[in-house]
């Protein structure tokens, strides 16, 4: 793996390329760990649209 | 001075044909009914698994009210310590204990009740209810779907099993399941995911035929595969461990791996690709979420017409009957897939139907019986075909 694809890797939310990457493209641990933190807050992920999910947890890029 | 208002012969004829041409094929449906459609949804590598096909797929709601009161639900809920809370401990039937919210457990529920579980489901109900939380509330989420295949023939499978013991046998028997279970008519169980109100009702399917083939996901936590043995299932489940496992032609389970709330994880959901039509999903909750099956089944899977036809289930938008802005982002998305026939109920939520039929959208509305509340959705004992 090289660097740019760690950094790819950490921050599920962008593309190679640094545009908003859409729900189905997030990796199944990335998706399941923004469920959990959803959950932890309060908030059923199912209600939610999958795109929008980071933001309403308030995360910023980087932080998922 | 006044304005040049005339307007050449030719360039009006051409103005007309124009229109009458637009308008011929918007009246067609030449948008809905044309690849063009789907031009909105998501680009993504198609794989596009060919299953076969079916000539239709009629749905029969058994029960859709899977609680009666939501602030009850709630409250439960919040009391035992929110949503990531273990649904065994929560106190709610047939696992009360009578040590109250979120103190409750698998064993100390079923140990008393294992006895008679699944031959006298009425005094294990009756007995529980002493030591569950809000014993009143529970109903259940259970589905009949019968399938035409091209050939014809028919078959049957059960889409879960409910919660309340005493509420779904009661089902059962007002739409007949008990004896079609008993006959072998019904072929095969599918418990779409662990939840209380789709899987706690599991020993009244048992009472009437404990060796059907059993498809469960494989993320059943240990107390629910226990509690499977516990009702008395003398088969051998088929524990669904693939993104697609084919049930029969044109009949395809899609598996999905969400963390769900009360410490479930997993859902399966049912696809089907109805001959000339085009692609019928259904499912029992949605937790997966409604954009991740419609995307998913766009991109694994193969279907006539290349569109989405039809739509039930519980979609899992306002399951609690509140309403958040950001439920509206769900209600708007779901548009783009252009389902022809929608129908819908449980988990969705009243007011997620009542705004879909505001924009618009191809619900199938019911008939408010056995105490389903709202003519808005397909209620218990309504049903839908696709085909």
């Amino acid at each position: 793996m090289n660097r740019r694809e760690f950094f790819a890797r950490s921050n599920p939310l962008r593309t190679d390329s640094g545009d908003r990457a859409t729900a189905h493209e997030l990796t199944a641990f990335d998706r399941n760990e923004l469920f959990m933190r959803a959950m932890a807050q309060g908030i059923d992920p199912a209600t939610v649209d999958p795109e929008r999910l980071p933001e309403l947890l308030g995360l910023k890029a980087g932080e998922t | 001075m006044t304005d040049d208002i005339t307007t050449p012969r030719r360039n009006f004829v051409k103005g007309v044909a124009t229109g009458v041409i637009g308008g011929t094929l918007a009246g067609m449906g030449f948008y809905s009914y044309t690849n063009s459609a789907y031009s909105r949804l998501p680009k993504v590598a198609r794989e596009q698994q060919e299953f076969g096909a079916v000539r239709s797929v009629k749905v029969t709601a058994i029960s859709e009210t899977s609680w009666f009161n939501n602030a009850h639900l709630m409250e439960d809920i919040q009391k035992s310590g929110g949503l990531l809370v273990d649904q065994y401990t929560i106190g709610w039937g047939p696992f009360g204990n009578g040590k109250g919210p979120g103190k409750g457990s698998y064993e100390e529920g079923i140990a008393k009740i294992k006895k008679m579980i699944p031959g006298d489901l009425e005094e294990a109900w009756a007995l529980q209810e002493k030591s569950s939380l809000h014993p009143d509330n529970p109903g259940g989420f259970s589905t009949l779907i019968e399938v035409e295949d091209l050939d014809g023939s028919k078959h049957k499978y059960l889409l879960d099993t409910g919660w309340s013991y005493a509420w779904m046998d009661q089902s059962f028997k007002r739409e007949g399941i008990d004896q079609m279970l008993k006959s072998g008519e019904i072929e095969a169980l599918i418990q779409t995911h662990e939840h209380f109100d789709h899987f706690f009702g599991f020993p009244v399917a048992m009472k009437y035929n404990n060796k059907l083939p059993l498809y469960i996901h494989n993320g059943f936590y240990k107390e629910g595969r226990q509690y499977i043995v516990d009702s008395g299932y003398k088969g051998d489940p088929i524990v669904v461990d693939k993104e697609l496992t084919p049930i029969r032609p044109g009949m395809m389970l899609m598996k999905f791996d969400v963390p769900i709330i009360c410490r479930v994880f997993g859902e399966t959901s049912l696809a089907f690709n109805v001959k000339d039509k085009g692609l019928v999903l259904i499912s029992g909750c949605n937790h997966q979420g409604i954009l991740q099956m419609t995307s998913t089944a766009m991109k694994k899977l193969k279907y006539d017409n290349d569109r989405f036809y039809g739509l039930y289930g519980g979609l899992h938008i306002s399951p609690f009957e509140d309403w958040d802005p950001k439920y509206d982002d769900l209600v708007i998305s779901l548009g783009k897939w252009n389902f022809e026939k929608v129908g819908c109920n449980h988990c969705t939520g009243h007011l997620t139907a009542r705004k879909f039929i505001e924009r618009g959208y191809p619900v199938v509305r019911g008939t408010a019986r056995f105490r389903s509340s709202t003519p808005d959705y397909l209620g218990n004992g309504d049903t839908i075909t696709f085909g």
